[in-house]
């Protein structure tokens, strides 16, 4: 799927975007404007400078890294004809996606109560996403009422409940005969081991 | 039948009961403790410490209500678009995590009637707006208080009659006290979903034969998932 070739700007754009957000806090507003931006094709440094200006009016803590992804946007269209890698979004970075926007959430997002959502419980999710083999299956996402992130696995004769606490996971999993569950600690940075076996990571 | 038989529930057997337990049987204050608690984030607990183990299920919990939900009892919970579901139009169990600190709330179908079933999907849709109705899951409160943490005998979820003015069929599921550790959580999350017929939406269409979807309002219509 992936090529290699020289594209137009609203590819470049989309591919330094996608990149950004898998990456990068991100706010609706900053999401909004660049696909407004993106609309225009014959988008051009004007457009993105202004796209600049207004993300640095916005006052909140996405105003800095959006602004650093319009001016690497802006700067790398300055050079021309320069090879650009165009490849679908893959599943994976559609579901950090999924994940990093439950940070807009407010509180009582459900209509019943829900507590604001735990940006560390959701950036401990993401950091577990990513730590994933290429081969695992791709869980679902889930935000509870608690505000915590969760992960959701229930195809392949597995069903696994993780939700992220600081420091650690607690977990339900099923497979097969096998029931298991608890805490284990997780530190953002390593799989536990418990959990490449059990899901096929 | 199922309600007749339910709203001639005898108010003054719930009210001798009520006096027996808190007098008698040493149940504590649940229906005081229930109203005090209706906005509080750890109600959950504050019911357990009143009425360890379920206890609170023997009494009224709510003025409102004709009586304790009862093993015969069909229960629904409402089910809305994008947050109870996931890309393949599976129920995710994130829609019980209420049970674990403020208590679930659930309809009584016994009790609801079409029109504050209307009231209730109406206003839930004109509060959250970018969501649809997407359906309910279904629970019969013999299946609920089945659920059991561990495979062991002790009762994972209570069921409390929580009854508002403007929702005499409201109530609640909520965690037991017996599972005292966070990690039985995910566990009960899954039992509530089996218990909710495994995640099987029942869509508007089919819920009460489609009267429900019928009486919504009309510029509501078109964020119904028919």
């Amino acid at each position: 799927m992936q090529r290699t070739q020289n594209y137009g700007t609203a590819t470049v754009a989309k591919t330094i975007v996608c990149a950004a957000l898998a990456s990068a806090p991100v706010h609706a507003s900053t999401v909004n404007a660049f696909e407004k931006l993106l609309a225009k094709p014959s988008a051009s440094r004007g457009v993105l400078g202004a796209t600049t200006d207004q993300l640095a009016r916005d006052n909140g803590p996405w105003q800095d890294s959006a602004t650093t992804i319009a001016v690497a946007i802006t700067d790398q269209l300055a050079g021309d004809e320069a090879p650009w890698v165009d490849r679908a979004t893959t599943p994976r970075e559609e579901l950090i996606g999924e994940l990093r926007s439950m940070r807009l959430l407010k509180a009582d997002w459900d209509g019943e109560g829900a507590v604001r959502p735990d940006i560390q419980s959701i950036d401990a999710a993401v950091n577990f996403v990513r730590l994933l083999s290429e081969s695992s299956l791709l869980p679902e996402s889930m935000i509870h009422a608690s505000g915590r992130a969760g992960l959701l696995w229930r195809d392949e004769g597995v069903y696994a409940d993780l939700e992220f606490y600081p420091g650690k996971i607690v977990f339900y999993l099923e497979r097969g005969a096998t029931k298991l569950k608890g805490a284990i600690e997780f530190d953002n940075k390593s799989m536990p081991d418990l959990f490449p076996r059990l899901l096929h990571a | 039948m199922i309600t007749n038989r339910c709203r001639i529930c005898s108010r003054v057997s719930s009210t001798l009961k009520d006096f027996y337990f808190h007098h008698v049987g040493g149940v504590g204050d649940c229906l005081g403790t229930s109203e005090r608690t209706d906005e509080a984030t750890d109600r959950v607990a504050q019911i357990n410490a009143i009425g360890p183990a379920c206890r609170c299920e023997l009494v009224r919990m709510s003025e409102f209500s004709p009586c304790p939900v009862r093993n015969i009892e069909r229960l629904d919970r409402a089910v809305f678009n994008p947050i109870h579901i996931d890309k393949q139009g599976r129920l995710k169990p994130s829609l019980f995590t209420h049970a674990f600190a403020k208590g679930c709330s659930i309809q009584r179908g016994c009790l609801a009637t079409t029109e504050e079933l209307v009231a209730f999907f109406t206003k839930m849709l004109r509060d959250q707006v970018g969501w649809t109705w997407y359906g309910v899951v279904t629970a019969s409160g013999e299946g609920i208080r089945a659920i059991t943490v561990d495979d062991s005998k002790s009762r994972g979820m209570c069921l409390y009659d929580t009854a508002l003015r403007e929702n005499p069929a409201h109530a609640e599921i909520a965690m037991s006290s017996t599972p005292s550790l966070q990690f039985d959580e995910p566990e009960l999350r899954k039992h509530l979903t089996d218990a909710f017929g495994g995640g099987k939406i029942v869509r508007p269409k089919e819920y009460r034969g489609g009267a429900v979807l019928d009486a919504m309002p009309a510029d509501l219509r078109s964020r119904i998932a028919v």
